[in-house]
């Protein structure tokens, strides 16, 4: 365990005065998404790890970026709280760092929001080598670019991210599940049902003929909402961590995996498309896994805002756009993080 | 500076009566909300459409003019306020809603559209939304986005930042941006969220797409009056330690609640020296349970007055007097000078009485009324603008109220932006390698940096001149960088 960031820092500067490029990593969880040269040496940033400051009554913990993600979550847990966007632990280890690069969100994301939205405020090494804060550890912080959040999903490809203040919310003090058999249409018309009330539900998950809901909150709340299901069949909260984590049997096997994610409005039919030969919707329908014959990109009538080959394909190569290219110049210019992971 | 050819360019392209040329038509438009500094623009283009600003945009980069984008004008930081020797385009035409969409819970609208005027179309859907800064009924949506706005429902609805969805923005070199969309999540750079607060640095935003909200079933208001200012502040940080997040959660000290008081009789307790107004919405169920939850901390941290208010009625008028406030302190002085320092919670007390105690000394009145939840300060100042020594005191009080933010963990602008106002405290919040950082963002947009120049990101020469420059070692940082 390491609380200095020098030695981070003297590492990018090596880098830079040696011409050499850096491959940042934390524990590795997520190397299967890595669509960058993996032959570049790597920058693991998973000693640099610990709580710099937790007031629970500020909603608030500020941690470096190797921290596991586990043990954010116990720590926050033994207060009552939360990192509510809900990164996925893809095998089970995963940092804070990762899920902040990645900006990956569990199923309650519809909900509980984004690893941006929760994020107030990073510290950071740029492609200059320099040591960087931004943000804070305030709710409200509207100085300067927002470039703490600019951070979220940006792959490393920005610079090396120390640690990060992240606002935490209240577990919720109940939480029910049920599943129910219904087609596709049906499962569909009874999320919409939802969409224009308050009410406690939190998840949605629809594969093979079930429909599957979440709800979390106060107690009578959650029993309130869970009225409507009484005949249906009470399940263990623990899908929704599996659904998560991809541990269910849906994704246990070797096909190619494509993660397709859908405007809020679409009614997605999936008999539009006959090369989809299983899926699996959450987020109210807007976000679907789908296993494809032959590993054939998925062809989907309702626009899809973006389309990514997940696990078990090759990763297709995109072109970034003008002001991409020259965002990663304004902070790597040398090019030395990340190399040939293009947003 | 604008040319004759610039102005030829502008008149063939837009209509005669979107542009004002002559003095007496440009003066309305020589502020925003921020009035301390005023400067009549150069030229004001009314745009009507979007080819207009796309025109304004090539003009603009092809003579190198300055350009400054304005909305309602309601902005309290002075980020609209014009270029002597540029242009000024406003957008208060383009307000049309083009789209509710009530299954995605989705409204997209042109940026002068008003804030409160999406809540008002979304309504028939049974829907809202959530941000309402105080000047929400006239305030437009652009200038929300550019400014990252807040307002009181913010604590649990969260910033205009995480509340829209998509944007679609013109840059200064002639490009169209979509960013984000009605997806929950999208490839690439969140440009999306490097363009809210961007003070109209980056771009111009022509559309914007909003998340929407069920209009919550219940909405109760309890009212907790404190015999110690200090004492209510803690009661805040308790309110979120037991698991509450409240819809709002607003704290007014002793001379707001009597400026209030005098001005609208809204029956809030004259002796306590401060009063917490928190509202709790969400369904029945839920609201019954927090409703009891909050009392019961309120009694806990010995409120000495506790008053629920659960039908709308009853409501409205506990959140009067928190409405009233400002036009309230109007009548306390002739001038006021509202500051938007944000602190961690715990700090609330210690800073409310370092703000009592830099009341004392510089001999000026302040009175505090604020997003106490999400700790975000607006103390107000009161002076009088016609003496010159208290204007001047005023704002080195302002100053050091933000610099004491600072200090304490804070920021100098938790949702009214840096803009004119708070150009200096950015060069005490940000060292000078994360300024120059700043300035690098802003060449990816605008390399000639004509986008709202002088606002929001000050010139490493300006901080260097402010003393901020910190030398390390005898080593000057940047030393390639000339200093003048």
């Amino acid at each position: 365990m390491s609380t200095d960031s020098s030695p981070l820092q003297d590492a990018v500067n090596t880098a830079l005065g040696q011409n050499q490029q850096l491959r940042i990593t934390g524990e590795g969880s997520k190397a299967f998404l890595y669509s960058g040269d993996t032959t570049v040496p790597l920058l693991p940033t998973s000693d640099h790890t610990g709580v710099i400051e937790y007031r629970p009554e500020e909603l608030v913990i500020t941690l470096r970026a190797g921290t596991k993600l586990s043990e954010l979550r116990e720590i926050t847990a033994e207060h009552g709280q939360m990192w509510a966007c809900d990164p996925p632990l893809f095998d089970g280890r995963g940092t804070v760092g990762g899920a902040i690069a990645s900006g990956w969100c569990g199923p309650g994301r519809p909900w509980f929001g984004t690893v941006r939205d929760s994020l107030l405020g990073v510290e950071m090494i740029n492609g200059y080598g320099e040591l960087l804060r931004f943000g804070g550890k305030v709710i409200k912080n509207v100085a300067g670019f927002d470039v703490a959040r600019l951070l979220a999903g940006s792959q490393g490809t920005l610079g090396v991210l120390l640690s990060a203040s992240l606002k935490l919310f209240p577990m919720p003090e109940h939480t029910r599940s049920i599943a129910t058999c219904v087609n596709l249409q049906e499962s569909t018309s009874l999320i919409s049902q939802y969409a224009r009330k308050t009410s406690s539900l939190s998840g949605t998950c629809y594969f093979d003929g079930k429909l599957y809901l979440r709800f979390t909150g106060v107690a009578a709340a959650v029993d309130h909402d869970m009225k409507a299901f009484e005949s249906n069949e009470e399940i263990d909260p623990q899908f929704w961590q599996k659904l998560r984590d991809h541990t269910l049997p849906f994704f246990a096997d070797d096909k190619a995996l494509w993660r397709v994610s859908l405007p809020r409005s679409t009614l997605f039919q999936n008999e539009d498309t006959e090369e989809i030969e299983e899926f699996l919707a959450e987020w109210n329908g807007s976000l679907l896994w789908c296993k494809t014959k032959n590993s054939l990109r998925p062809t989907i009538s309702t626009k899809p805002q973006a389309i990514r080959s997940f696990r078990n394909i090759k990763h297709e190569t995109s072109q970034s756009s003008k002001y991409a290219r020259r965002l990663k110049h304004a902070f790597d210019p040398q090019k030395i993080f990340n190399p040939g992971v293009v947003l | 500076m604008i040319t004759e050819f610039a102005l030829t360019q502008l008149f063939a392209e837009l209509p005669e009566r979107a542009i004002l040329t002559d003095r007496y038509e440009k003066e309305p438009f020589e502020s925003d909300a921020y009035t301390v500094k005023k400067e009549l623009p150069g030229v004001v283009v009314l745009a009507e459409t979007v080819e207009h600003v796309r025109s304004v945009l090539r003009v603009c980069n092809e003579c190198s003019i300055p350009l400054v984008t304005r909305g309602a004008g309601t902005g309290l930081s002075g980020g609209a306020r014009p270029h002597r020797e540029g242009v000024l385009l406003v957008l208060s035409k383009l307000n049309s809603v083009l789209e509710v969409d009530p299954l995605a819970c989705t409204a997209t609208v042109e940026p002068g559209t008003t804030n409160l005027h999406i809540s008002e179309v979304a309504k028939e859907h049974g829907l809202f939304y959530a941000p309402d800064p105080s000047s929400q009924i006239a305030c437009s949506i652009g200038g929300n986005v550019a400014e990252n706005a807040g307002g009181v429902h913010c604590l649990k609805y969260g910033l205009t930042l995480h509340n829209v969805v998509g944007l679609t923005v013109l840059t200064i070199e002639g490009d169209e941006l979509v960013l984000g969309g009605k997806a929950y999540d999208w490839d690439g750079y969140d440009f999306l969220a490097l363009m809210v607060g961007s003070e109209g640095m980056l771009g111009v935003v022509t559309e914007i797409t909003v998340k929407l909200l069920p209009i919550p079933a219940v909405r109760h208001v309890i009212l907790g009056g404190f015999d110690d200012v200090e004492i209510a502040g803690n009661c805040v940080a308790g309110i979120i330690a037991a698991g509450v997040i409240p819809g709002g959660l607003e704290m007014m000290d002793e001379l707001a609640v009597r400026a209030a008081e005098e001005f609208a009789e809204v029956g809030y307790p004259k002796d306590a020296k401060a009063v917490l107004l928190c509202e709790l919405d969400g369904t029945e169920e839920e609201v019954a349970s927090t409703t009891e939850k909050v009392t019961e901390v309120m009694k806990q941290f010995d409120a000495s007055v506790i008053e629920l208010a659960t039908d709308p009625e009853q409501c409205e008028r506990l959140w009067l007097g928190r409405k009233v406030a400002f036009p309230a302190a109007g009548r306390m002085a002739s001038d006021f000078y509202c500051m938007d320092g944000s602190i961690p919670r715990y700090q609330i007390g210690p800073v409310l009485k370092a703000i009592t105690n830099m009341s004392e000394r510089y001999n000026l009145g302040v009175m505090n009324v604020f997003h106490a939840g999400d700790g975000n300060l607006h103390p107000l100042i009161l002076y009088d603008a016609s003496d010159k020594s208290q204007r001047e005191g005023a704002e080195q009080f302002g100053a050091e109220i933000l610099e004491h933010c600072i200090r304490v963990g804070g920021t100098i602008t938790g949702e009214h932006g840096v803009g004119v106002e708070k150009i200096d405290q950015m060069c005490s919040q940000f060292s000078l390698a994360e300024i120059e950082q700043f300035h690098r963002i802003r060449n990816v947009f605008d390399v000639n940096r004509n986008m709202n120049p002088g606002k929001a990101i000050p010139t490493l020469a300006r901080c260097s001149e402010l003393g901020g420059m910190h030398v390390h070692k005898g080593q000057v940082p940047f030393p390639e960088l000339s200093r003048f």
